[in-house]
This record gives structure tokens, C-alpha cells and sequence, in this order.
């Protein structure tokens, strides 16, 4: 044990710098500081602008229910129906088509040309906010619930590619030989072997992803105009200064969410997931 | 049969696949009527988007091909805002998120009101979306980079508080108890044996927190102000889709970029 070194206090050193600890001091100072810049030397903080008297109004009429009107609670109860179809059919078009994709990109049942071709273009559509992919559609389709689920339609795509071909790539390596050596073609294999035994875990990525889709569906409406979602209603409301709607509505959307996520946590529980 | 014999619910070997397989086609109708109902509840046209296609795709080509980075002085400025934008969001959200999970955690939470007042805020803040918040925080705050800022931390707080509250809860408990049995007070605990095992997680989080910022800043730039998304706003107000496009290369790439810097510091520290 000679090679004990003694830090500048004295002490012996028990702990050596590894480089990974380089690397990690390294990420946390250059955040610090560019944390300092951006807060002390870059925004611009527009005190002046700042409504105190809207923010006490916003954050007092938040949760008052009895000053929304019946008709309000009606018509949001249905923009969120229709936020949720959205979502949901938005899922499903991306399901069927994911699911096909997932199988052709699955390195260990697909050709791996064809398989690095889908993951990259899948990973390059990712890259592109979805905003701007409905933005990108309502060129072409105009302002309807078809450009919604067109531009949120290609994201959800590239995470079920993700997530299923990871999950088909987890199957059981002997079945597949099993079924191969017995002289399964490929639709075979699928549904003997693929299919069935990632079940479970197909059915929790739909329900992530559902949760994900709900989220964009509700703010779709504000950033791209797709009328009645729910999160042009709240915009309306807050333009309006219907504070107490606005809260209505940020409450509903935080329910709806918050029960996927519990369904989610169940499902995650029951070891489904992982 | 006799009377000790089980009866089999099943009298064939068959039947068992049979319901397993009627139980699937029946659920495969439920889900497909489901879908024709919401679909026809949203106007959602199936039949439009392939009539339509070459239409869109001309329309496309015409309006934003090819791509004009006339302001490209004004992007590169708005690029950069946006990334030491989400950076500092990233941080200031990841500081507060470990403050808030050590709260939380049921190892390091001592206060019990406090955990669950901690927990139920992550919650809430978590299930609203954050444009949802910038269009709520707006009319108080006004357009500006302060606002993109405090939305994105929120969302970033929010993300990262639970994620860290379950990962203290496994870091091992062991070394917890060598520290406590030596003698290490509340606060030697947490920054020798709790913040030492979880850090290089957090930092891949936080990264991810960037990451997920850095996209996300598309859409809060165009609600709340601020950044590239801003400038996104501005060009689709005007009509001027050859700069939209140009923006929008700019996010991709710096996307992409950032992605891979992550990816690169990822593999260092874990």
C-alpha cells in the first residue's frame, strides 16, 4: 500500500479522481455557469409588464367552480372528449402502422439494411417537434382534426418503432430458432412466438404513449389552431380574463392525466413494464 | 365421472384456445368500433388523407422548399437563447427537483406533512402539460425569455422530482447505516452516501431534462415567447414558410446535435 496519496491538507486521499468524475464535474460546472450568464447577463426581466393584480385574480378564481356557467362546464367536458378521441385515434393509426414497422425493424427477425434504414428515419422524425409536423400538415389539409392526428400521427409512429423493436429484440432467442428449425416462415414466427409473448408489454407502451398523445392533443389547439380541444378553450378563457374557466379547465386536463398515470402505475406494478 | 374427480372447465384440450381466441376477436371488434366512433366524433377523414396527399405534399414542397435563411443572423442569436434557455431551465429545475425529491423520499423525508405537500405538488404541476402553464402564467407575466424560462423549469421540476424521490428510495441502504452507525449526522448522510450514488444518474437526467426542453421549446416559444419557437411564431403569423423551414432545420439540428453530446457524456459517466 505505497501508493497512497496525501492531499494538500495532510490527509490520505481515499477517494482517486476517476475520469468519470472528470467528466461529471465538468457537465456540472459548465451548466453552473451557463445557468450565471443566462439569469445575472441575458434575460431581459420585464418587471414592468408584470400584472399583479391579474396574477392574484388568476391565482384566486383558480379552483372557483361556482363561477363557471353551466354552459362552459358542458362545452369542456366536450372539447375533452374530443381531445381524448384525438389522442386516442392517434394512437391507434400509430399503433397498426408501428406495429409493422416494429416487426420489419426487430434486428433479430428482419433484415438489418432494412432495419437500420426504418430506426434512422424513424430517429430523424423524432427529431422534428411535433408542432411543427402539424404545422407542416395544415399546408396541406387546413385547419381540421385530419391535420391533428397527421402531424402527431409521425410521432407516435417513431416511439412505437422504438419501443417495439426493442421489445420484439427480447424474445426468446431459442423459440425463434425452434420455430425456424421446424420450418415457420416468417408470418409464422410472428404470430407464434413474437406476438404473443410481448403482449403484455405492447399493451403498456400504448398506454405511455396514450398518456404522451393526450398531452400534445391539449395543446395542439392553442399552438396550431386545430379548433375544439380542450386547450383552445382554456387559451379563450384566459384571453377572455375568465379566470375561473381557465381553472376549470386546467383541473379537468389534470385529472384526465393524472388518472392515466395511476392506470399507468398499476399496470407498471403488476411488473408488466420492465 | 366420479364424484372426487375435478371437472374440468375445459372438456376438450382445444376449447381453451377457442374462448382465448373468441376473447381476442371480441375485444379486436370493440377496440375497432371505439375507434370509428371517436374518429367520426373528430371529423378525423381517412379517405381525405390519401385522396389529398399528392395536393399536400405539392403544397408542402411550394410553400416551404426551399428552405430561406435570409435572417440567419437573427436565427443563430435565437438558436443560442433557446439552448442556454433550456440549459438553465434544465439546471435550476434539476436543483430544485433533488431539493424536492430529498423532501419527498421516504428515506430522507422526515417530515411527513412536508412529503406529502412536496409529492402532491409534483403531481399536479407533472399532469398539466407545460404550455398548458404558459398559456395560464401569460397574462401575468407577459411574453418574454423569463417566462419560457419558468415554464420549462416547472416542467423539468416537476419530471425530475418523482424520478429522484424513487431513486433515493433505492440507493442501498447499507451504506446509510454504516454512515448512521459511525456516527454521520442527518446532512453528512445525504452528502456522503445518498448524493455521491445517485449523482451520475441525475446528471443523465438532467441531460434528458435539456433534451426534452430543447424540443419542447418550439411550442412554448410560440405560446409564452422566447427563443427559436418565437421566431417560429412570427413566420407562421406572416406567412413566411421558406424561414419557417429555415428555423425549423436549425431545431433539428441542434437536436440531433445535442442528442449525440448527451449520448457521448452518458456513456463516460454511467
Amino acid at each position: 500500500m505505497s501508493d497512497i496519496k496525501i492531499s494538500f491538507t495532510g490527509k490520505p486521499k481515499i477517494k482517486t479522481l476517476t475520469s468519470a468524475d472528470i467528466v461529471i464535474s465538468a457537465v456540472i460546472i459548465v451548466f453552473i455557469l451557463i445557468t450565471v450568464y443566462t439569469v445575472f447577463f441575458n434575460i431581459e426581466y420585464k418587471w414592468d409588464d408584470f400584472q399583479d393584480e391579474t396574477a392574484l385574480d388568476i391565482a384566486s378564481n383558480f379552483i372557483r367552480f361556482d363561477k363557471v356557467g353551466i354552459d362552459k362546464i358542458i362545452e369542456m367536458l366536450l372539447s375533452l372528449i374530443n381531445t381524448l378521441s384525438l389522442a386516442f385515434v392517434t394512437t391507434i393509426t400509430g399503433f397498426v402502422t408501428g406495429i409493422v414497422f416494429g416487426l420489419l425493424s426487430a434486428r433479430n427477425i428482419s433484415n438489418l439494411y432494412l432495419s437500420n434504414l426504418i430506426r434512422g428515419t424513424a430517429s430523424l422524425i423524432r427529431a422534428v417537434p411535433t408542432i411543427i409536423w402539424v404545422l407542416i400538415f395544415v399546408s396541406g389539409y387546413g385547419l381540421s382534426a385530419t391535420t391533428a392526428v397527421m402531424g402527431m400521427f409521425f410521432h407516435t409512429l417513431s416511439f412505437f418503432i422504438k419501443s417495439f423493436a426493442e421489445t420484439f429484440e427480447e424474445v426468446d432467442k431459442g423459440t425463434i430458432e425452434a420455430l425456424r428449425a421446424s420450418g415457420s416462415n416468417w408470418l409464422q414466427i410472428v404470430f407464434g412466438t413474437i406476438l404473443p409473448s410481448s403482449l403484455t408489454k405492447i399493451i403498456s407502451w400504448i398506454a405511455i404513449r396514450s398518456e404522451i398523445n393526450f398531452g400534445v392533443a391539449v395543446v395542439i389547439g392553442p399552438a396550431a389552431g386545430v379548433p375544439g380541444t380542450i386547450g383552445s378553450l382554456i387559451n379563450n378563457a384566459s384571453r377572455g380574463g375568465d379566470y375561473a374557466t381557465q381553472g376549470f379547465g386546467v383541473i379537468l386536463v389534470f385529472l384526465t392525466a393524472y388518472i392515466m398515470e395511476v392506470t399507468i402505475n398499476n399496470l407498471r406494478q403488476k411488473s408488466i413494464i420492465n | 365421472m366420479k364424484f372426487w374427480q375435478v371437472k374440468n372447465k375445459y372438456e376438450e384440450p382445444n376449447s381453451f384456445f377457442k374462448e382465448k381466441r373468441i376473447r381476442s376477436y371480441i375485444s379486436l371488434v370493440l377496440i375497432l368500433i371505439i375507434s370509428y366512433i371517436t374518429a367520426r366524433l373528430i371529423g378525423f377523414d381517412l379517405i381525405l388523407i390519401f385522396k389529398n396527399f399528392s395536393k399536400a405534399v405539392i403544397r408542402f414542397l411550394d410553400l416551404y422548399i426551399p428552405p430561406n435563411f435570409l435572417d440567419i443572423k437573427d436565427l443563430i442569436e435565437a438558436m443560442w437563447v433557446t439552448i442556454i434557455l433550456c440549459i438553465t431551465a434544465g439546471t435550476i429545475g434539476t436543483f430544485l427537483a433533488y431539493a424536492a425529491a430529498l423532501g419527498m423520499s421516504k428515506t430522507t423525508g422526515k417530515i411527513k406533512p412536508l412529503r406529502i405537500v412536496l409529492r402532491a405538488l409534483s403531481t399536479f404541476l407533472r399532469n398539466v402539460p407545460a404550455s398548458i402553464w404558459a398559456i395560464v402564467l401569460l397574462m401575468a407575466f407577459w411574453f418574454g425569455e423569463f417566462l419560457a424560462l419558468l415554464v420549462m423549469t416547472i416542467g423539468t421540476f416537476s419530471f425530475n422530482a418523482r424520478l429522484f424521490s424513487d431513486m433515493i428510495d433505492e440507493t442501498n441502504k447499507h451504506s446509510l447505516e454504516a454512515l448512521d452507525s459511525v456516527g454521520a449526522n442527518y446532512w453528512q448522510i445525504v452528502f456522503q452516501g445518498i448524493v455521491p450514488e445517485t449523482l451520475p444518474t441525475s446528471i443523465s437526467w438532467s441531460l434528458f431534462s435539456v433534451e426534452t426542453n430543447i424540443r419542447s421549446s418550439t411550442i412554448i416559444g410560440m405560446l409564452a415567447g422566447g427563443g427559436i419557437g418565437h421566431l417560429i411564431g412570427i413566420y407562421r403569423h406572416f406567412r413566411k414558410f421558406d424561414q419557417l423551414t429555415a428555423a425549423v432545420i436549425f431545431v433539428v439540428v441542434g437536436i440531433l446535435a445535442f442528442d449525440q453530446l448527451s449520448v457521448q457524456i452518458r456513456k463516460r459517466i454511467l
